[in-house]
């Protein structure tokens, strides 16, 4: 992975709540992971804001993305900057409740006016 | 010759020692298959470390597509030995 594609990606997951990597995009899913990895982010409250990257248009970005999350296969979902893990895992978070509130919280963040979404800085709140 | 499915469980078994291993083909095409895999090395392991444990031995035959698919379940077999209440200094 070549240090410009480690910052795109450093990029692409900070600067959006909920991404996911995936074959196809949100709207035309190419996969049926990749379809239900989706269909879970928008139960768990992510319906429209979700930043979708289609590693078959990317090569590149498709190799690296797996060396940058250690992680084989695709779908990837990052939400708050976080790596989740896959199509499993998500489902996994969801069914005990627990993906709900990461959503929530990294959209929280996205809202706070000004700043945009960044991670808040220790003793930077007024 | 063995099916990805029967090499894939296989390798699983040999790589994660004492695990009680089923891989399920999910289409029919040998291709898409499901691990579902109870190892006691998975206890206090976060679901991550566990799928990472899981897809590591398989990383090869991930690569090069000979298993396009995996999906990968996981538990922690409930320890019956342990006895909380008692003995904790």
């Amino acid at each position: 992975m070549t240090p410009e594609m480690k910052e795109r990606l450093d990029h692409i997951v900070r600067e959006h709540p909920v991404v996911v990597f995936m074959k196809g995009t949100e709207m035309f899913p190419r996969c049926g992971f990749s379809a239900a990895t989706v269909e879970t982010l928008r139960q768990a409250g992510a319906s429209g804001k979700i930043h979708d990257v289609n590693v078959l248009e990317d090569r590149e970005l498709w190799d690296s993305v797996k060396e940058y999350s250690d992680w084989p296969t695709i779908p990837q979902v990052y939400v708050g900057g976080e790596f989740l893990g896959g199509a499993d895992i998500t489902r996994e978070l969801f069914d005990t409740g627990e993906l709900e509130p990461k959503i929530e919280s990294a959209l929280r963040r996205l809202e706070q006016p000004g700043e945009g979404y960044v991670e808040e800085k220790p003793g930077s709140a007024s | 010759m063995a099916t990805t499915r029967e090499r894939v469980a296989e390798r699983l078994r040999e790589a994660l020692p004492g695990a009680r291993v089923e891989v399920v083909d999910l289409t029919g095409t040998d291709d898409h298959l499901e691990a579902r895999v109870e190892w006691s090395d998975f206890e206090g392991k976060s679901p991550i470390e566990r799928h990472r444990m899981v897809y590591a031995p398989l990383r090869a035959w991930i690569e090069d597509d000979t298993v396009h698919a995996l999906s990968i379940r996981t538990w922690a077999p409930q320890r019956i030995d342990a006895s909380p209440k008692e003995g904790s200094a």
